[in-house]
């Protein structure tokens, strides 16, 4: 049997101490790092009302491009492309509707919506859902509705998680 | 040999300490901040206001972090960052201020104009909305989605809340 000194000893506990913890704050920092730097290249937004126009109400889309921001996320223009599924049925039908660049916001009428993706709302008592996919992650949305008077109501869109197929996260305001 | 362990041990327990500290600092980067976002403000004119409301809710009943702190301002409208700031909130507070008094050359002319706001706030907990008045004096919301503190590596969905 190896015979060592107490020095010896010493040094192979601290070096066993020393690895253990180095070890530990690796496996714990890789970890880490798996769950935080996976950037995401474009965003799905779902907003669950969206209707027609009339003579009394008018329905607007407004899409922010906020990717230029004060945290050095680069600034980069968005393609936006959009889904509508009718609230009554049917085929959910899609287009493009644009590029829309950092640091602005932009409003669309529903009619100019429904131009893009083919679905008619007849007027405000027809609705549908609405997907938005943009090809920049920091794009977002919301509904406008104008109320007879004036009066704006302002919807959120819901951001989707990547995965939604796999269920593996809620949709709701609570991620 | 054994010098050969300590210089060994030496180079470990750097690593080590090394990361422990890197881990901490990221920790403590994740907790004393707070990003909002709200994606609609606007001008305001005779027909319709905007006002801006932050809420301090550091103080609750489950486990308060009772901090207090300021928030610096950045709105984005066609394409210019527009700073500002708002005095400090203390734990438990709320500030609703117009927008056009906290932000510099604040360049929304009318309602008609619009932009989105960044709002860093240096405690944790932060809450935002905007409260739009409309005609006659109907109120509507907007609130503040939180952005998560590494938006440049996003790891998540910015939602409404987290």
């Amino acid at each position: 049997m190896l015979r060592l000194s107490v020095s010896s000893r010493l040094a192979v506990g601290l070096f066993a101490a020393a690895a253990t913890f180095a070890g530990y704050q690796y496996f714990w920092a890789t970890r880490t790092l798996a769950q935080t730097t996976t950037a995401n290249t474009a965003v799905t937004i779902m907003i669950p009302w969206f209707t027609g126009s009339d003579s009394g109400y008018t329905s607007l889309l407004s899409i922010a491009n906020t990717s230029m921001d004060p945290y050095g996320t680069p600034a980069t223009t968005a393609a936006c492309y959009a889904w509508m599924e009718p609230a009554a049925g049917g085929a959910i039908q899609g287009g493009t509707i644009g590029n829309f660049s950092p640091g602005t916001i932009t409003v669309m009428t529903q009619a100019q919506v429904s131009a893009a993706t083919g679905v008619t709302l007849a007027d405000s008592s027809v609705r549908a859902t609405l997907y938005l996919t943009c090809s920049g992650p920091y794009v977002h949305a919301q509904w406008l509705l104008v109320n007879p008077g004036g009066p704006v109501e302002f919807l959120p869109g819901l951001v989707l998680p990547q995965t939604r197929q796999t269920g593996n996260l809620p949709e709701q305001l609570l991620p | 040999m054994k010098k050969l362990l300590l210089l060994l041990t030496c180079i470990l327990a750097f690593f080590g300490i090394y990361e422990h500290f890197c881990a901490q600092r990221a920790l403590a980067g994740n907790t004393v901040t707070t990003r909002l976002l709200l994606p609609w403000v606007s001008g305001s004119d005779v027909a319709y206001a905007s006002l801006l409301t932050v809420a301090n809710t550091g103080v609750d009943p489950f486990t308060a972090r009772a901090t207090s702190g300021t928030c610096a301002l950045d709105l984005f409208y066609n394409g210019v960052d527009y700073t500002g700031s708002l005095p400090s909130l203390a734990p438990g507070a709320q500030t609703t201020v117009q927008p056009s008094t906290v932000i510099n050359s604040f360049p929304l002319q009318n309602s008609g104009q619009r932009g989105y706001l960044f709002i860093t706030c240096n405690f944790p907990l932060a809450h935002a909305q905007l409260e739009f008045i409309n005609p006659a004096g109907v109120v509507t919301f907007v609130p503040a989605y939180v952005v998560p503190p590494n938006r440049t590596a996003l790891s998540g969905p910015e939602q409404l809340l987290r």
